[in-house]
């Protein structure tokens, strides 16, 4: 526990930071959808959408062109971006778990307490998963409270909580969850050199740009499956609903990837 | 009581030799040096010790415990100082010992304020506001505030003004008569010499040597004598340092073995400008033995 605790002080100020941008971000994107109501608008849109090619606009998440009229059909388009932001926390925390520890020195301290490398491994990961649960709440709790704010009068709040959503928020944070597992296991593998940032960022990208080019070009549909963000993609799940072999393979590749990341680390040294 | 048992201890690093049939005993109330040049595998034995390094072949148990599979346990009873001390920035100096403690499983931070009082250390400031000397006190603190039976030290004086080394190594011969053994590596020889009961020489990952200092001869208690003196006869000066006195104008230097008194008496008679006494350093008794035993 002592070490979920200090994980917990050494990183706070970060989450305050990603949580601040994250609440930002939406509020901003949401502060146009007053804008995206008016008919004429949301027509425009439609038309201006129809132009581009099926793949492409599966490569953006608009493979079913979206009315932005409607308030939670908008909110689940923009919410991708966000969506985009927590994935991109997610591994960053996780590179960062061990590996920060081992290019600043710091690990030399936890090595000499009385803690197996299994318990260093398991706690800094509960405690990355405690933060980052934390994060994930709070995000969700902005995009609601947006919602619920700019939401027409005419629109009932039980509306907007629905299986879909439901299925939406529990996808995403799998998905983000399979990310951060991902991240810990390159964590446990890297060398001190490495910056946890840039590696961080280059693996989710990659992941995306799959996504990408998995969801536009039909010969390479199956790269898709190499992006978890995609398994999670808030629009596609509103509008096909939850897949549950989706939700299995990113819970059994987490698993997966923090099994590798411990054996890996147990024999890892610190020279 | 046996705290340390090493036994062909070895790691190899590639193809690179860390530490090679490192074979050791060591007792509680033993303080225990390692010497050595850069390289010669004084850390890497302390951190294949403190299981940070897996060894390639051998074994080890500290406390009856085994340095691999039982770390953790071992490392409820040892305390141990890095040679650079890399701390978390964002704490105080307080709150890491306070972290310390409870690592261990302590709830009273009494030993924090006592220790610190002690040793002039403000716990209050950033880590990374603090010192080289200040953090390294930090470290000193951190690795007695839980009264370990055995403590590993890299160079823990480095950084540390005279007045808190003596402060130090009090306190550590006050917890040694209690019973804590202490294995200590560093470069500072003549601390090494007053304070180790043994020390081994470590050259190329090998122990040279072990001398115990309690029955070192006459011989291996060599001084190293620096004189700046204008008067005095160089026939006497040749009797006195024999093959290894070397002369710079009026400055000479030379290494002696015998009784120190009697050289200071026929010196005084003299007109000496200036006189350093010191232990031989350790790169001269370092290289010394490396010739004997690997012509």
């Amino acid at each position: 526990m002592t070490l979920i605790r200090l994980e917990i002080r050494k990183r706070r100020k970060s989450m305050v930071s990603w949580s601040v941008v994250i609440a930002v971000l939406t509020l901003l994107f949401m502060s146009f959808y007053p804008q995206m109501q008016t008919e004429e608008l949301a027509a425009l849109t439609q038309m201006k959408l129809q132009g581009f090619s099926k793949g492409f606009l599966a490569a953006f998440g608009l493979e079913t062109i979206p009315d932005f009229a409607q308030i939670e059909e908008y909110f689940l388009y923009v919410f991708q971006y966000i969506f985009f932001a927590a994935c991109l926390l997610a591994v960053i925390l996780g590179v960062d778990l061990l590996q920060s520890e081992e290019a600043d020195g710091t690990i030399e301290y936890l090595y000499a307490m009385p803690l197996s490398r299994k318990q260093i491994y398991g706690y800094k990961m509960l405690a990355a998963m405690i933060l980052y649960t934390i994060f994930f709440v709070w995000m969700w709790a902005v995009s609601f409270g947006a919602l619920y704010f700019l939401k027409p009068e005419n629109i009932q709040v039980s509306v907007l909580f629905n299986k879909e959503m439901y299925g939406t928020i529990l996808y995403t944070y799998l998905a983000a969850l399979a990310y951060m597992a991902l991240g810990i296991m390159l964590s446990a593998l890297l060398r001190t050199s490495a910056k946890s940032a840039s590696v961080g960022l280059g693996v989710f990208l990659i992941t995306y740009l799959l996504g990408i080019i998995g969801n536009a070009v039909e010969k390479a549909s199956l790269l898709k499956y190499g992006s978890f963000y995609d398994y999670a993609n808030p629009s596609h799940l509103f509008y096909h609903g939850i897949e549950p072999v989706k939700g299995w393979i990113l819970a059994g590749v987490a698993v997966g990837f923090v099994l590798a990341g411990l054996f890996i680390y147990q024999k890892k040294e610190f020279l | 009581m046996t705290v340390i048992l090493t036994e062909n201890l070895t790691k190899f690093y590639g193809e690179h030799t860390g530490i090679k049939n490192i074979n050791l005993h060591i007792k509680s109330g033993e303080i225990f040096g390692l010497v050595g040049a850069n390289g010669a595998g004084k850390s890497t034995l302390l951190k294949t010790l403190l299981n940070f390094l897996h060894p390639s072949s051998g074994k080890a148990t500290i406390l009856g415990l085994d340095i691999i599979t039982q770390s953790a346990q071992i490392k409820k009873k040892v305390g141990y100082v890095p040679a650079d001390v890399r701390y978390y920035t964002c704490l105080t100096g307080e709150e890491l010992l306070r972290y310390t403690l409870r690592f261990h499983g302590r709830k009273d931070d009494k030993s924090i304020y006592t220790l610190a009082e002690k040793f002039q250390l403000d716990i209050r400031k950033k880590i990374q506001k603090l010192s080289t000397g200040n953090k390294k006190k930090v470290a000193i603190l951190s690795a007695l505030i839980h009264d370990p039976e055995l403590l590993i030290m890299d160079e823990p004086t480095s950084g540390l003004d005279p007045l808190i080394k003596n402060i130090f190594f009090d306190l550590l011969e006050e917890r040694r008569q209690k019973g804590l053994c202490v294995l200590v590596s560093g470069h500072n020889l003549d601390e090494i010499q007053e304070y180790c009961n043994r020390v081994a020489l470590l050259g190329e990952g090998e122990i040279i040597d072990i001398k115990d200092n309690a029955q070192a001869s006459a011989a291996e208690k060599a001084k190293k004598v620096i004189l700046l003196c204008k008067d005095i006869p160089l026939g006497l000066l040749k009797e006195l340092a024999g093959d290894s006195l070397k002369i710079k104008g009026e400055r000479f230097t030379f290494d002696y073995s015998g009784n120190i008194e009697q050289l200071l008496a026929v010196l005084s008679q003299y007109t000496i400008e200036d006189i350093a006494i010191a232990n031989m350093d350790l790169e001269q008794m370092f290289l010394q033995y490396y010739k004997v035993k690997k012509p």
